[in-house]
């Protein structure tokens, strides 16, 4: 199971890119060769590298079906996960706090222009902390009124139409 | 060298003010405050500042980003040596010998890290202000097609190094150009991939895709690490950060509690000039590779500073040496990063990148000529670097024991407030929802791509250079009436073209080196 999961996450990227080359492709599909030159070149090369890569995968992924425990031969470097500018790599591991983060985000950005600033920033900073596992009262106020002392001060500021917008 | 002294005199101007001091000491705290938050790093931070930055002018907004840069290159190490939990990356190297020293004498490790962090961030500058002019005359030589290759170069560098896949770092580089390609070219008016949307016409807007990759993709990510947080902050015990009364507990925060140790640890530093000196030099070379970044310079100083020891065998347990060259190497790469950004335009790290999206929405042509046109904001960031540098000493004394106290700070309420900052920075840039819903769209891209380990830097970096890319391919085009042979005609091109193939074939033999190595140990067992 986990090994076909390896081959989804591993194909993931390579399907996702070619779906935009294919999109960016038909989009500039009739122009002249100096206005989408460039970027077809690069959908060519990015659409080589895709290749090489889902052949790298698929090879990895038969490699260690047919032999348990063996080696699999792509060019993936040992890298020490420290040295790495991004930082570790990540597993599907303790996922849960980001997914939540990610939906209450998208839950706010979506509810922002409907209720208004105030109340979806309010909601949005107590019901994440709670969500995430925090369940002392008064650091969860204290977040709540800087967040939305925060979004004040923005609106003030900048002049931000933040209030209300689409209501 | 009358040039020199000329671009110093205007550059002064821009560091000569009460303002510009302020922004650097304003930036230095945010920067030790984030480097000493796990998790989060420097380009976050300037990411999210952006839109405050956009709004100070181009000098101003350079003179706190690099502040900040610098800050959080020594933020992350006082986590590292007191509680052995690096703030950032580039501090994980600093806790090798920095937490056994500290479990002792914790005083003496600060005072050396706070010495060599100061030192090896002058050295690095100074070394830097020297090249820069002649690297600076010589990039003025540089016409579209070279710099073309140059920006090939750069992406080619950086994907081969950040990450564990050079495939993989090249996919995430040129999706980063491509998607740049988004909105109306150089040569058409009609907008290409913009989904319709008449925001997108002109381009994905740069500060909501900084703040998606850096700032919501980053908080999202490092949400995974509440559960390990309760270890963390049992630490500080251990770190003798226990209560104390009133004066006692000002005292210490104030890190004067020992000072008598600190000033020993500061003089300790000052013997090893020669390991101060190699790692200095070695970080500035680094800083200035594109995508090296001062997590790899930290190892490869330690490891030299090791190998040229007559006592190995104390690395690990302690050694002075074992702090001072990751120390020292890792606040000079801030030096060798600003090379290539004020020669050529081209950025080396997240923070570098975050510098230069700040001079162009500050309307700043950014490029070869940026240090012929702009002298007093190339020569200002640097002086402001400088001064950031020797900041970091009195500071840092100062304020190490207030800011261990940040570690305690719990990710499930930091993360809140962040995202509504961010989420507002995102909004205010152009009092767009739609920016709001690209910064989203870009932080979801880049938890994406972080957990099928595909590297965030070679796309951002491919996402700045892809306007830089395409106008010096289609104007080299130009003037060769669409004779591609203009790409290597020139001596300089050649030469740049003989550079990227030899990069080509060293990275393939790393891999190739790795490969076998992984193999033979793999037959051993």
């Amino acid at each position: 199971m986990s090994k076909t999961r390896n081959l989804a996450i591993g194909l993931l990227i390579p399907v996702m890119v070619a779906v935009y080359l294919v999109l960016f492709w038909r989009n500039t599909a009739g122009r002249t060769l100096a206005s989408v030159g460039f970027p077809r070149l690069l959908i060519l090369i990015l659409a080589l590298l895709i290749v090489v890569q889902t052949v790298q995968e698929l090879r990895g992924h038969a490699a260690t079906s047919s032999s348990e425990g063996e080696p699999v031969e792509t060019d993936e470097v040992a890298t020490p996960a420290a040295i790495s500018p991004d930082g570790p790599p990540l597993s599907g591991e303790g996922a849960r706090p980001m997914v939540t983060v990610a939906a209450f985000l998208a839950a706010y950005v979506f509810i922002l222009p409907w209720i208004g600033a105030y109340p979806s920033t309010a909601l949005f900073a107590g019901t994440l902390s709670i969500a995430l596992g925090y369940r002392r009262p008064l650091p969860i106020v204290v977040s709540v009124v800087v967040c939305v002392v925060t979004v004040a001060i923005f609106i003030q500021t900048f002049n931000l139409p933040l209030v209300g917008i689409g209501r | 060298m009358g040039d020199l002294f000329s671009g110093l005199g205007a550059g002064w101007g821009l560091v000569d003010s009460p303002t510009a001091l302020l922004l650097i000491v304003a930036g230095l705290i945010v920067g030790f405050i984030v480097g000493v938050i796990p998790g989060f790093g420097g380009a976050s931070a300037v990411a999210i500042l952006l839109p405050f930055a956009v709004l100070l002018g181009a000098g101003n907004s350079v003179i706190l980003t690099l502040a900040i840069y610098c800050g959080t290159a020594f933020g992350g190490s006082i986590p590292a040596i007191l509680l052995n939990i690096p703030g950032e990356a580039g501090s994980a190297v600093v806790a090798i010998d920095g937490y056994p020293m500290a479990r002792t004498r914790p005083h003496l490790a600060v005072g050396i890290s706070r010495m060599a962090s100061m030192v090896g961030g002058v050295i690095g500058l100074v070394l830097t202000i020297l090249l820069i002019h002649p690297l600076s005359a010589v990039a003025l030589q540089i016409g579209p097609a070279e710099m073309f290759v140059v920006a090939l170069i750069a992406l080619v560098t950086c994907s081969s190094l950040v990450g564990d896949s050079v495939i993989k770092g090249l996919i995430a580089g040129l999706l980063g150009m491509l998607i740049a390609m988004t909105g109306v070219g150089p040569v058409s008016a009609t907008p290409r991939m913009n989904f319709g949307l008449l925001e997108l016409y002109t381009g994905i807007p740069l500060i909501p895709a900084v703040l998606g990759l850096f700032a919501f993709g980053e908080l999202i990510i490092v949400s995974r690490e509440i559960a390990g947080q309760s270890a963390a902050v049992d630490g500080l015990g251990a770190a003798g950060m226990a209560p104390l009364k009133t004066a006692g507990r000002l005292r210490r925060l104030l890190g004067l509690e020992d000072f008598g140790e600190l000033v020993e640890g500061m003089k300790i530093t000052l013997r090893y000039r020669a390991t101060l000196l190699q790692a200095s030099v070695l970080g500035v070379v680094i800083g200035a590779i594109p995508g090296m970044g001062s997590s790899v310079a930290g190892f490869l100083a330690y490891g030299r500073a090791r190998d040229r020891s007559k006592d190995p065998e104390s690395f690990g347990k302690g050694n002075p040496e074992g702090i001072i060259a990751p120390e020292a190497c890792d606040n000079a790469v801030s030096g060798g990063l600003l090379v290539p950004v004020l020669t050529l335009g081209v950025p080396g790290n997240g923070t570098s990148a975050v510098l230069l999206a700040a001079l162009y929405l500050n309307g700043v042509e950014v490029g070869p000529r940026l240090m012929h046109d702009h002298p007093d904001l190339a020569y200002g960031s640097l002086l402001a670097a400088l001064i950031a540098s020797i900041l970091i000493l009195p500071l840092g004394i100062v304020l190490a024991g207030p800011l261990i106290q940040f570690t305690k700070v719990r990710l499930e309420i930091l993360i809140p407030i962040v995202l509504v900052l961010s989420v507002v920075g995102a909004y205010s840039a152009e009092n767009s929802m739609v920016d709001v819903v690209v910064a989203l769209v870009f932080g979801l891209l880049a938890v994406v791509l972080r957990l099928c380990r595909y590297p965030i830097i070679p796309l951002f970096l491919g996402f700045i250079l892809g306007p830089l890319t395409e106008s010096s391919f289609v104007r080299s085009l130009a003037l060769s009436q669409n004779d591609v042979s203009i790409f290597w005609q020139s001596a300089a091109s050649k030469v740049l073209l003989a550079g990227l193939a030899l990069l080509i074939v060293s990275s393939n033999r790393r891999l190739r080196r790795q490969r076998q190595r992984r193999k033979a140990m793999a037959d051993a067992t």
